[in-house]
């Protein structure tokens, strides 16, 4: 049975030749230089995501050479550490400390449901245990979960993002096997449908977790890329003060 | 400040494989994939140029892309067959360079792909291959999280019986 991330592997894999790209790259580039923006449009900024304006905000920052902490001679330490806690704190308000909380226990939770439905399945109550999984509403509850990686934006958010989401995948792993152990048993009575239903959920949750560890590794890519320009202007200024 | 020029080339060089891909697996042929993918630009700028503002590019260009691959849907769908793959993938060997074998995959897993419905095609490759989330998907599609959620559900649920 060919499984369904080796399919979106395979097709992730598609993508433009070179001369392809800048072929069409070059068409785009011709179009536009024979549209001319329309008079008074031209200041129109098109709205980054809201980290990336984070970004260039403390940027302005740095650049505008106005220390935040007052005088610049006199910073402690860390030069950009008032920048950072600004920005963390603006961060923090927006993902509740309550929240991490939160995700943990929504993750023990369904771990906990997990277990319990495998427990019925052991007992043969299949019907059961597909009720649980859908009465718990365990899909919405997963994407729940990873909406909240769009709010991470620090390291230390990220380290736990990714503990959640390694810890449901251990949960799934640990567990798909011996449910599709269990299916395969004939001797189990249960309604066909519900079988479907559990087989069905187990396949939504290993296909999301694929999807989240892709996104937890973009969002870990994207915070190293602001701690290496923070890093840069840091060095650019202390050039400066020589 | 960037000029609107400079901020749109941008967007292309960081997403053009991701749409490219996107239209691909929509319309099931390359070339068509490749005329989507430089109209949903020149599309865009055009709107651009006359005014037009734009809160997040990246959902904007999804849903040019979109309604383009719409328009082509209505009118013809070319097959990709079992013996276009064989002619391309089985006669080669472990010679086959990169690029070739990449185009390969792309097109066995199109294959599985194009067999489910157009309406839970269209979010899975969003949600799998696009890696958007279910939020954006619902404002490029504009329509609501949860319709999102049982589209995606439901082809899965395709997906497995396809795989059987």
């Amino acid at each position: 049975m060919i499984i369904f991330e080796e399919i979106i592997k395979k097709a992730k894999r598609l993508m433009l030749t070179e001369s392809e790209k800048s072929q069409i790259r070059g068409a785009i580039l011709n179009i536009i230089k024979e549209t001319p923006v329309r008079l008074g449009s031209e200041t129109r900024l098109i709205l980054r995501p809201l980290f990336l304006r984070l970004a260039l905000f403390s940027l302005t920052i740095l650049t505008a050479g106005a220390g935040i902490a007052g005088a610049e001679n006199s910073l402690p330490g860390d030069l950009l550490y008032p920048i950072k806690t600004e920005i963390n704190e603006k961060i923090r308000e927006r993902l509740a400390l309550s929240e991490t909380a939160k995700t943990s226990y929504e993750t023990g939770r369904i771990e906990r449901r997990l277990e319990e439905s495998e427990q019925l399945m052991l007992k043969g109550r299949v019907d059961k245990a597909a009720e649980q999984l859908i009465k718990e509403n365990l899909m919405q509850r997963i994407e729940n979960i990873k909406n909240k990686a769009e709010n991470i934006k620090t390291e230390e958010d990220l380290e736990k993002a990714e503990k959640v989401t390694s810890r449901i995948e251990r949960a799934i792993s640990t567990h798909e096997s011996m449910i599709e152990k269990i299916l395969e048993n004939k001797k189990i009575r249960s309604d066909n449908l519900k079988e479907d239903t559990v087989k069905t959920a187990v396949l939504v949750i290993k296909a999301e977790m694929g999807a989240s560890k892709r996104e937890t590794k973009k969002l870990r890519d994207e915070v190293e890329k602001f701690d290496k320009i923070i890093k840069e202007k840091k060095i650019q200024r202390n050039n400066n003060d020589d | 400040m960037k000029s609107l020029e400079n901020q749109l080339i941008n967007a292309y060089d960081q997403w053009a494989d991701a749409l490219f891909r996107h239209c691909y697996f929509r319309v099931g042929d390359r070339e068509k994939a490749k005329d989507l993918l430089q109209e949903t630009f020149t599309k865009t700028w055009q709107y651009l140029a006359e005014g037009g503002k734009i809160q997040n590019l990246r959902a904007f260009l999804y849903r040019v892309a979109t309604n383009l691959i719409i328009d082509v849907a209505r009118k013809k769908r070319p097959e990709i067959s079992l013996d276009d793959l064989k002619e391309q993938g089985f006669e080669i060997g472990s010679n086959a360079d990169e690029k070739m074998k990449n185009e390969i995959a792309g097109k066995e897993a199109l294959l599985f792909l194009k067999e489910l419905k157009p309406e839970y095609r269209e979010v899975i490759i969003m949600r799998y291959i696009d890696d958007l989330f279910p939020k954006e998907i619902a404002e490029i599609l504009n329509d609501t999280e949860n319709n999102v959620s049982v589209k995606i559900h439901r082809g899965l649920k395709q997906m497995h019986e396809l795989l059987k």
